[in-house]
C-alpha cells in the first residue's frame, strides 16, 4: 500500500526463479512523479501457460436434450420407466455406480433418441482420461529411451507434469463451448513451497502481544483452585508463628565435672567407690566382679529358675487371655454369681471379725448406690438398653436382660439402712403424699418402737456409724436438726415439755427454736391453716398455698427466735415425707446424728401427734373439698355483667385499631357529566393505604369465628420495625434466614466446644507480624504433596502446626463436621422444646 | 525489708487487712456456674443476642475513633509514601520539594530526611533486604539511597541513573534483583546496568503507575492492574477492578467516592483495600462488596495523594496535599495492644452476633451512620439525585419503547468501550 495515497497496488512483490524468468514479461518499476518516497510501483506481466492436453482426441459429449421432456406424454413415459427401473433394481441407498445404469438405460431411450451422437458412458469418466494420460506419458517416455534420449519436458512453474494437479478448472458450459474469463476459477494452491508477505511490525507485535496474553491466562489460571480455597475458607490464620509443639533435637547433658571444692571433696570420696555407675558403662565395677565371681554351674541354676519362672507367667498370660475372650454369657452369669458370692461371704465374714473393714465395705456399698443414682447407669438410658428395648418384646433372652439390669439398679439404688428412698420428691406431690402415707407411716413407726432391734443395723453397729460421723465432721448432724423443727409445728402443740427440751439442745446448731409458750397453740387454729391449705391445693395453687400456710404460721413461731436462716427453714420444711421416716426409724438414722436420746424424744413424741392429727383433718377435708370446689364463674362474678363490658369494650378497641379515614368527596362535587368528564377524582395514596389497611382488618376480623375474642392487630407494629423487610442476599427463603438467627452462639446458650466453632474470627493477624505475599513454589509443592495425602488416606491435610506458613486457612474438615453436628443437634433440640410446647398447650 | 528488733515489753500491733481489699482478683476467683445449654431452657436467646448485637453495635460506634496520629515535618505536599517489605515501624515519605523522610511509627517521629531530587518525588519504593531504597524525580533521575537498621538515610545517593525522560512510578522486585520504571516507556532494569534491559511501549500514553505482581516468582510488570488490582478511573468516580484474563467486564465497581481516587492499596490480608480520594477522605472496601465499608476523614485534611496500608493490617497511612501524613487504625473502633484471650473471645463472640444480625434495620442503621464533611454529605446527595434520575428515564424508556429496544446493560461493561489487542 502506498503511505501517502493509501491507494491499493496490485504487485507488491514480484520474486521468481531464475529458471522462470522467462515468463515475466514486462517488469517496470515506477517511481511517483514527486519523489517524496521511495516507494515504487512496480507494473508486472506474467504468461501463464496451461498444460497442453497432448492430441488426445477428446470425446465431445452432446448435452441432454432436455426439451424432449417438454412434451407431456414423453415424460410421463420417462418417468415411469425410471420409477420402473430403480424400482427393479432395489435399494437406493448405496452409491451412484449400481444406480447408474438403470437411470443412463433410461436417459438414453428418452433423450438421446433424436442425436445421432455415440452411446458412451459419460458419468464419472475423468479418471478414464487420466489413466489414458498416464499411459500416454509412459509410451512417449519409453519411445525416448529407445533413442537414448531424455524427454525435455516443457514443464510450466507451480504445475506438476500431472494432471491430477492442475491449477485451473475449466468449468465450461456445455451448449457455450466458449471459456469465459469468470469461469476460470484457482483452486486453492498449496502455498508451502512459495513465501508469504512479510507481516508489518504493528502485526507482530500484536501477536506477540496476544500470545503473551495467553500465557498470562493461563498461568493466572493455575491460581483459580488457590483463590478460590482462601475466598471460600471459614477462617484465615496469618501467622508465621506455627502452633503446637517445636521439635529440638535433645541435648545431651554433659559428664558431671566438679568444680567447687566440696564437689571435688565429694567425688574424690565416692568416685573411687565401686558401687558408682559411670557414665557410658552399664555395669559397675563391683556388679562386674560379682559376675566374674559365679561359677559356670550357679549361673546356669539361675537361668533355668529365671526360665521356669518366665514359662509359668507366659502361661498364666496366655490363660488369662483365653479366658478374656469367652463369649458365652451362661458363663459370664455363673462367674459373676461366684464373685458376688464370694463378696457376700467375705462380708458376713467380716461382720464378725473385722468391724472397721466390714464399715469401710459398708461405706464402699453406699457411695456405689450413690453413685449408681447419680449416673443411672442401669435406668434404661444406655446404648444397651436402647438396643434391647425393641426386641425384648419378642425375645425371652433380651427381655431376661433388660430385667437384670433394671434389677441390678434397684439393687445398686436400694437404700441399706431403711433411709427413706427418695429426697428429690416432687414438691407439688409432697404434702399430698404426707397426708396419704400418714396413717401408714404412724403404724410403721409403731411398728418400728415395738421392735426397736429389728432392723438391720445393730446397735453395736451405731457405735461404728456415730464414729463415721464424726470423721466426716459431724456433717449429718445439720439435717437431722432441721428435720426436727420442719415437723414441730402442729406436733409440739400437744407436748411442750419433750420437744422444748430437745429444742434446748438444739440451739446450738443455729437452728430455729420454738419457746415453749409459743407452741401451745390452740388446735382450732392449726387446724384451720391446714384446712386453708388444703383447699388452695385443690383449686390449683398447690405450690404457693402450702408456702403461704407455712409462712403463716412462721411469723408468730419467728416473733421469739433467736436466730433463724429463712430460706433455709423453708427448703426443709417442703420434706416432711421424709422426716417421718427418718424420724420413725429412729434406731437407723439415729446413729448418723451425735446425740441419740435427742432423737428418741423427738420421735416418740412429735410425730405420733402430727400424724394423729393429720389422719383425722384428711377426712374432714375431703369432704370440705367438695363443696368449695363448686363455685361457677357466673357465682364469682354475679355483680358484674362480663359480657356486655367485653363488648363494649371490644368494640372502643375495634374503633380506635381503625385507620382514620374519611372520605372527603362531597356528594355531586367531582361527579360532573358532560362530554369532558374523565371519571371521578380519584383517591390519595393516604387515602388508599388506609382503606386497603381497613379492609384487611375486617378480614382479619371475619377470620375469628369466636365472638367474645378480639386480636389487637397492632400487636406487632412495635416489633415489626425492627424486623428486616426483605429476606437478606445469601437467604433464599424466610425459612433460611430465621433458622441461621436461630442458632445462638453465645456463651452459655452453646455448648463450650460450640461456641468456639462458631466465635472463631474471619481473619487471625498476630500484633507486629508482617504477612508476606503467598509463595508460590510453597503453594504448589504442598497442594502437590497434599494430593498424595488425599489418595493415601482419603482426608484433606489441614494446616497444622508441623508446617510453619505464612497464611493458612482454617478448613480443617473435622471441625467443620463437628460444627454442622452442633447446628443439627441444637436445631434438634429446639424441635423438641416445640413439642414440649405443644404437649404443654 | 524491715526487721524487728526484740525488746521487753515490746507490743507489736498488726495492721490486718482483708485480702479482698490489695489482692489482685484473679481468675480462680470467677465462680463459674455450671449451665444447661439445652434451647428449651433459654426461650428468649433470640431477644438477648438481637440486644447484644445492638449494643455491640452502638459501642462499636462510640469507640470508633480511627485517628492516631499526625506526621508532621514536610514542608511541601505529600507526593510518595512507601513502606519497607521487611520492616513495620519504617515508612518512607516523599514530598513535592523533592525531600524524602523516613519515619518511626512507633514513636511517631521522623527518623531521617534527605533532599532527594530536585523538584517533585515521583515515586519511591524499598528493597526488599530494607538496606536500600529507590526514588525518581522530576529531574528524570533514579537514585539508590541507602538506609541503615535504624532508618538513618545515607546523605549522597548511593547511585544515580540518568535517563532522558521522567519516570513516574517505581517498583523493585520482590525476589529478584530486577526493578521496574514507568512513564513514557515501561522500562525494565536489571542489577548495575544503566540502560534497561527491556522496554515496552503502548502507543504514546504515558503510564502512572506500576507495580510487581508481589506473588507471581517471575512477576511480569503490570500498568495499572493485575489480577486484584483495580484501575483508577479519575473521571468516573468509581473504580473498578479487573480480572486480567478477560478486560471486557469488570470483576466488581466500587461506589461512593464523590471525586477521582488518587490512589489504591490493598491490605495483606488481600480481602480489603483502600483508597486516597481526590474528595479529601479515605474509604476503606471490602473486595465482595460494592460499597465502602468505612470512610476516614479529618476537618484539616486536604485532597489525599497518597495511602499505603501497614504489612501487620492494622494500620493506614495517608499522606495529603496539606503536608501531613496520618496514621490511621485500619479497624476504626479496634482496641490496639495485647488483649487477654477471654477478652479476645468476648470481641470474637460480638463480631459474630453483628454479623448475623446485621441486616436488622435498627442496627445496620447505626452501624452505617458517619459523620461527613458537609461538602460529601451534599455532594453524594447530588449523585443520588442524578443517578435516580438516569434510572427512571432509563426506565421509562424501556416502558414505552418496543421489547428489548433498550437492553439491560450490567454496570460493570458499561465503561469498557473497547479492548485493544
Amino acid at each position: 500500500m502506498h503511505p501517502r495515497s493509501k491507494q491499493r497496488h496490485s504487485i507488491d512483490l514480484a520474486i521468481c526463479l531464475r529458471g522462470d524468468i522467462r515468463d515475466l514479461e514486462v517488469t517496470k518499476v515506477m517511481r511517483e512523479a514527486e519523489c517524496w518516497t521511495d516507494h515504487h510501483l512496480v507494473n508486472s506481466v506474467l504468461t501463464m501457460h496451461t498444460i497442453p492436453t497432448h492430441h488426445k482426441k477428446k470425446i465431445i459429449r452432446p448435452p441432454f436434450n432436455v426439451s424432449k421432456l417438454t412434451n407431456i406424454s414423453r415424460e410421463m413415459q420417462f418417468a415411469q420407466d425410471l420409477g420402473d427401473r430403480l424400482t427393479s433394481h432395489g435399494h437406493m441407498t448405496g452409491k451412484w455406480k449400481p444406480v447408474q445404469n438403470p437411470c443412463e438405460g433410461v436417459r438414453e431411450v428418452h433423450c438421446w433418441t433424436e442425436t445421432e451422437g455415440p452411446k458412451e458412458n459419460h458419468f464419472g469418466d475423468s479418471e478414464d482420461d487420466a489413466v489414458d494420460e498416464v499411459a500416454h506419458e509412459k509410451l512417449l517416455n519409453s519411445l525416448f529411451a529407445m533413442d537414448g534420449k531424455t524427454r525435455n519436458k516443457n514443464n510450466v512453474r507451480g504445475v506438476s507434469a500431472q494432471s491430477v494437479n492442475l491449477d485451473l478448472v475449466v468449468h465450461a458450459k456445455r451448449d457455450q463451448g466458449k471459456i469465459k474469463p469468470q469461469d476460470l476459477k484457482l483452486k486453492a494452491r498449496d502455498m508451502t513451497d512459495s513465501l508469504k508477505k512479510p507481516m508489518s511490525s504493528m502485526e507482530t507485535e500484536q501477536i506477540k502481544r496476544h500470545i503473551a496474553r495467553e500465557t498470562i491466562k493461563t498461568e493466572m489460571t493455575t491460581w483459580e483452585p488457590v483463590v478460590q480455597e482462601i475466598r471460600s475458607a471459614p477462617q484465615m490464620i496469618f501467622s508465621n508463628r506455627p502452633h503446637g509443639v517445636e521439635m529440638r533435637d535433645a541435648m545431651k547433658p554433659k559428664g558431671f565435672k566438679p568444680r567447687t571444692p566440696l564437689e571435688k571433696e565429694l567425688f574424690a570420696a565416692l568416685g573411687q567407690s565401686e558401687e558408682v555407675l559411670n557414665p557410658n558403662q552399664e555395669l559397675t565395677k563391683a556388679e562386674e566382679r560379682a559376675l566374674k565371681a559365679m561359677s559356670v554351674k550357679e549361673a546356669m541354676a539361675r537361668r533355668a529358675e529365671l526360665m521356669k519362672h518366665h514359662e509359668l507367667l507366659s502361661r498364666a498370660q496366655i490363660r488369662a487371655k483365653r479366658v478374656k475372650k469367652i463369649k458365652s454369657k451362661r458363663y459370664r452369669k455363673i462367674l459373676r454369681k461366684e464373685k458376688e458370692g464370694a463378696e457376700r461371704k467375705e462380708l458376713e465374714k467380716l461382720q464378725q471379725t473385722d468391724q472397721e473393714a466390714f464399715v469401710e465395705r459398708l461405706e464402699q456399698l453406699e457411695k456405689d448406690r450413690m453413685e449408681e443414682r447419680l449416673t443411672l447407669k442401669h435406668r434404661g438410658g444406655g446404648k444397651f438398653a436402647r438396643l434391647h428395648k425393641v426386641y425384648s418384646k419378642f425375645d425371652d433372652k433380651t427381655r431376661e436382660a433388660m430385667q437384670d439390669m433394671l434389677q441390678k439398679s434397684r439393687e445398686l439404688t436400694k437404700k441399706t439402712e431403711n433411709v427413706s428412698s427418695s429426697d428429690e420428691e416432687d414438691e407439688q406431690a409432697d404434702v399430698e403424699m404426707v397426708q396419704q402415707n400418714a396413717a401408714q407411716d404412724v403404724a410403721d413407726s409403731e411398728e418400728d418402737e415395738s421392735r426397736p432391734s429389728s432392723t438391720s443395723i445393730k446397735p453395736s453397729q451405731l457405735e461404728i456409724l456415730k464414729a463415721i460421723n464424726k470423721k466426716a465432721g459431724g456433717w449429718l448432724d445439720g439435717p437431722k436438726s432441721t428435720f426436727v423443727y420442719t415437723d414441730e409445728r402442729p406436733a409440739n402443740a400437744s407436748q411442750p415439755d419433750e420437744s422444748s427440751d430437745v429444742h434446748e439442745r438444739l440451739s446450738g446448731d443455729s437452728q430455729s427454736v420454738v419457746p415453749q409458750g409459743e407452741e401451745k397453740k390452740p388446735a382450732s387454729m392449726v387446724n384451720n391453716h391446714e384446712l386453708e391449705s388444703e383447699n388452695e391445693e385443690s383449686s390449683g395453687a398447690k405450690l404457693s398455698g402450702k408456702k403461704r400456710t407455712l409462712d403463716e404460721v412462721d411469723p408468730e413461731v419467728e416473733s421469739n427466735e433467736t436466730a433463724a436462716p429463712e430460706p433455709k427453714k423453708k427448703k426443709r420444711k417442703r420434706n416432711k415425707k421424709k422426716d417421718i421416716d427418718v424420724d420413725g426409724n429412729d434406731e437407723a438414722s439415729g446413729a448418723k446424728a451425735p446425740a441419740k436420746p435427742k432423737e428418741k424424744a423427738v420421735t416418740e413424741v412429735t410425730l405420733e401427734t402430727v400424724d394423729e392429727r393429720e389422719a383425722a383433718e384428711d377426712e374432714e377435708a375431703e369432704v370440705d373439698e367438695d363443696d368449695s370446689l363448686k363455685v361457677t364463674m357466673e357465682e364469682l362474678f354475679q355483680d358484674e355483667d362480663v359480657v356486655e363490658q367485653f363488648a363494649k369494650e371490644k368494640a372502643a378497641a375495634e374503633a380506635k385499631a381503625r385507620p382514620k379515614f374519611e372520605d372527603t368527596r362531597l356528594p355531586g362535587w367531582g361527579s360532573w357529566a358532560g362530554p369532558d368528564y374523565k371519571g371521578e377524582k380519584p383517591l390519595t395514596k393516604k387515602q388508599k393505604r388506609a382503606e386497603a389497611r381497613a379492609k384487611q382488618l375486617e378480614k382479619q376480623q371475619q377470620k375469628i369465628k369466636q365472638p367474645h375474642v378480639w386480636l389487637n392487630p397492632s400487636r406487632d407494629d412495635a416489633v415489626r420495625k425492627l424486623q428486616p423487610k426483605a429476606v437478606p442476599f445469601p437467604y433464599s427463603s424466610v425459612q433460611q434466614y430465621e433458622a441461621s438467627l436461630r442458632q445462638p452462639v453465645s456463651r452459655g446458650f452453646v455448648r463450650e466446644t460450640a461456641f468456639k466453632l462458631l466465635n472463631k474470627p474471619e481473619v487471625v493477624t498476630k500484633l507486629g507480624h508482617i504477612i508476606k505475599p503467598l509463595d508460590k513454589e510453597d503453594i504448589f509443592k504442598k497442594k502437590a504433596s497434599s494430593d498424595d495425602v488425599n489418595v493415601e488416606a482419603g482426608t484433606l491435610a489441614s494446616g497444622k502446626g508441623d508446617n510453619p506458613k505464612d497464611r493458612r486457612t482454617g478448613s480443617d474438615n473435622s471441625r467443620r463436621k463437628g460444627a454442622g453436628d452442633k447446628r443439627q443437634n441444637s436445631k434438634a433440640s429446639s424441635a423438641q422444646t416445640k413439642q414440649k410446647r405443644k404437649s404443654i398447650s | 525489708m524491715a526487721t524487728v528488733t526484740k525488746k521487753k515489753n515490746f507490743k507489736l500491733k498488726v495492721l490486718s487487712r482483708n485480702p479482698e481489699d490489695y489482692r489482685r482478683e484473679t481468675k480462680l476467683d470467677i465462680h463459674k456456674a455450671p449451665q444447661n445449654p439445652e434451647a428449651y431452657l433459654h426461650p428468649f436467646t433470640l431477644g438477648r443476642e438481637y440486644q447484644r448485637a445492638l449494643n455491640a453495635t452502638k459501642l462499636e460506634r462510640v469507640f470508633a475513633k480511627p485517628f492516631l496520629c499526625g506526621l508532621e515535618g514536610h514542608r511541601d505536599s505529600i507526593q510518595a509514601l512507601a513502606k519497607f517489605p521487611s520492616r513495620l515501624a519504617h515508612v518512607l515519605s516523599a514530598a513535592s520539594d523533592g525531600e524524602v523522610k523516613l519515619w518511626d511509627l512507633s514513636t511517631k517521629k521522623c527518623v531521617s530526611s534527605v533532599v532527594a531530587h530536585d523538584g517533585l518525588v515521583h515515586s519511591l519504593c524499598a528493597h526488599r533486604s530494607g538496606q536500600f531504597f529507590l526514588s525518581t524525580g522530576q529531574d528524570a533521575n533514579i537514585k539508590f539511597w541507602s538506609c541503615s537498621e535504624e532508618g538513618v538515610i545515607g546523605s549522597e545517593p548511593v547511585r544515580t541513573i540518568l535517563n532522558k525522560h521522567v519516570y513516574q512510578g517505581i517498583d523493585h522486585h520482590e525476589k529478584e534483583d530486577i526493578f521496574v520504571t514507568c512513564g513514557q516507556s515501561l522500562d525494565v532494569w536489571a542489577g548495575d546496568r544503566s540502560q534497561p534491559f527491556q522496554s515496552y511501549k503502548w502507543g504514546l500514553d504515558s503510564m502512572h503507575y506500576v507495580k510487581f505482581n508481589r506473588v507471581e516468582g517471575l512477576g511480569l510488570p503490570l500498568i495499572r492492574g493485575s489480577l486484584e488490582k483495580p484501575v483508577v478511573h479519575e473521571i468516573f468516580r468509581g473504580l473498578y477492578t479487573y480480572d486480567i484474563r478477560n478486560l471486557r467486564v469488570a470483576s466488581n465497581k466500587y461506589e461512593d467516592h464523590i471525586g477521582a481516587v488518587m490512589d489504591v492499596d490493598y491490605a495483606p490480608t488481600g480481602k480489603e483495600f483502600v483508597t486516597a480520594g481526590y474528595d479529601r477522605c479515605v474509604r476503606i472496601f471490602n473486595i465482595a462488596e460494592g460499597h465502602s465499608r468505612d470512610v476516614y476523614t479529618t476537618k484539616r485534611m486536604q485532597r489525599v495523594n497518597h495511602i499505603l496500608w501497614s504489612m501487620d493490617n492494622k494500620y493506614i497511612l495517608s499522606g495529603s496535599d496539606e503536608m501531613n501524613v496520618r496514621l490511621w487504625k485500619a479497624k476504626a473502633s479496634e482496641k490496639l495492644g495485647v488483649m487477654k484471650p477471654r477478652e479476645k473471645t468476648a470481641f470474637n463472640t460480638i463480631e459474630t452476633l453483628k454479623k448475623t444480625f446485621k441486616d436488622h434495620p435498627e442496627i445496620k442503621r447505626i452501624a452505617r451512620h458517619r459523620h461527613l464533611p458537609k461538602l460529601i454529605y451534599t455532594q453524594k446527595k447530588q449523585i443520588r439525585e442524578q443517578k435516580d434520575a438516569q434510572k427512571r428515564k432509563e426506565s421509562n424508556r424501556r416502558f414505552h419503547s418496543k421489547p428489548g429496544a433498550v437492553p439491560f446493560v450490567a454496570e460493570r461493561t458499561k465503561q469498557v468501550v473497547d479492548v485493544k489487542e
